[in-house]
């Protein structure tokens, strides 16, 4: 499968202006935070929310689930904003990381197998999303144009495991490729968008 | 299935996109801690990963915002791990409480939190009392639920609906929520009481509820061997209790 296909050039461009309240702008509030303030988490929660209640109810499916995890995230990172350390990464990383972990082990978990039996197989990111301004559509693009530089292999093992909640080895199975090319497609993959978005660290 | 030395290496990628299994994940985790490639590697990919959500973007459900900053107001912050900044407020804060016990009981009681106070959507009502007061209110709940021994039960009332009561003997209080209960007349409230061997005593008015559960109601005062009690009584609420009880909770 489409390992030896060409990628197209990335169309993202080096690093562009981030957007206000994600990557590095939410340091300085997460400094704030950890502090308890309360203001400062406020605009937190409105700098984040969307993201995170959007990609926890892909991986769950389930809205009343995934407001509950969205939740359970957003008042972890107000109770570990004091252990948020600017040195290892952006603070929309931080944010993020915990969100898509806890819906993957949500989705993991033995009350969920169930549900999950009967679910579909999973698809891309789709194109059915809410974006709330013009610059969140802006972003939302600039992601999407990259994820299409990538090579059909890299962008659909990305994007099972990610959106899909998939382990490397069950999106092996599912794109019926080995192990091993799995892995190295998902770190490929990753490298390639990182490069097209200027997001490195 | 078992990973080799070597296999370890090349885990940067399906670890940034959460594609490990708990085994893998933590056995890589502890790889990170003794490889800086890998370790650089993995953050710039999780870089990468955390714009993903950016294409999935959605509206949370209305009422959430409110719920979640209600309760954050509630919920003690965890003490850094490693000094850095931040330190010296978070200090401040937990003065007064064992700096072992806090986090680790914030984190077994977070989901009686969550819990409670999100059942709680009035919690968010500030409007009905002045900032200060609700402040006081807020740090009185956080003290309960923080305590070392704050344990959590929940009862049945007879009329149906439930009552939720997170306790503490060392702070001799308790933060009580109902979900549920049948409505009373305008005329009519529920009462708390806490009935100790020496008699019964009033614990004051549970709020009005709001969607069927009322805001975090702190009882001061509490003695061992004490049990909660509920009864409709008229609004204004009366000396000992004048109807049957609903609700009889023994506290642990
Ligand atoms: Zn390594």
């Amino acid at each position: 499968m489409g390992d030896a296909e060409q990628a197209a050039d990335p169309p993202g461009g080096p690093a562009g202006q981030r957007r206000a309240g994600t990557g590095d702008g939410l340091a300085p509030l997460l400094t704030r935070v950890a502090r308890g303030d309360e203001g400062a988490f406020a605009a937190v929660y409105d700098a984040t929310a969307g993201q995170v209640y959007g990609v926890v109810r892909r991986v769950l499916r389930d809205p009343a689930q995934s407001e509950e995890v969205t939740q359970d995230v957003l008042l972890e990172v107000w109770r570990t904003a004091t252990r948020f350390d600017p040195r290892r990464g952006s603070g929309l990383a931080w944010v993020m990381t915990m969100a898509h972990r806890r819906a993957v082990d949500r989705v993991r978990s033995e009350l969920a197998a169930t549900a999950r039996e009967r679910r579909a197989r999973p698809e891309g990111p789709g194109y059915d999303t809410v974006t709330e301004t013009v610059e969140a559509r802006f972003e939302a693009q600039r992601v999407r144009r990259c994820l299409e530089s990538l090579t059909g292999l890299q962008r659909e093992s990305v994007t099972l495991a990610y959106y899909g909640g998939h382990t490397y080895r069950e999106v092996a199975s599912l794109l019926e490729v080995p192990v091993g090319t799995v892995k190295t497609r998902m770190r490929d993959g990753l490298i390639r968008l990182r490069d097209c978005l200027g997001v490195d660290q | 299935m078992r990973l080799s030395r070597g296999d370890l290496h090349t885990l940067a990628g399906p670890y940034a996109l959460d594609a490990l299994t708990g085994q893998d994940r933590d056995r890589f985790e502890r790889h990170l801690g003794r490889c800086e490639p890998c370790r650089q590697e993995a953050g710039s990919l999780r870089e990468a990963a955390a714009r993903l959500p950016e294409v999935t973007v959605a509206g949370p459900p209305e009422g959430l915002r409110a719920r979640v900053l209600a309760a954050a107001a509630a919920i003690r912050q965890a003490p850094p791990v490693t000094p850095g900044m931040g330190q010296q407020a978070v200090l401040a804060r937990r003065a007064g409480r064992s700096p072992v016990l806090v986090p680790r009981l914030a984190l077994a009681v977070a989901g009686g939190i969550i819990l409670v106070l999100l059942a709680v959507g009035s919690l968010a009502v500030t409007s009905q009392h002045r900032a200060g007061q609700d402040q006081a209110h807020s740090r009185a709940i956080a003290a309960v639920m923080t305590a070392p021994d704050a344990r959590m039960v929940t009862g049945h009332a007879t009329a149906g609906g439930t009552c939720t009561v997170v306790m503490s003997h060392s702070d001799r209080a308790l933060v009580l929520t109902t979900r549920k209960l049948p409505r009373l007349p305008a005329a009519k409230g529920y009462q708390v009481w806490l009935m100790g061997p020496s008699g019964v005593r009033k614990a004051g008015m549970l709020p009005r509820a709001h969607q069927g559960m009322t805001a975090p109601m702190v009882v001061s005062g509490l003695a061992s061997r004490d049990e909660v009690a509920l009864t409709a009584e008229p609004a204004a609420g009366s000396g000992h209790p004048t109807s049957h009880m609903i609700l009889v909770l023994a506290l642990p």
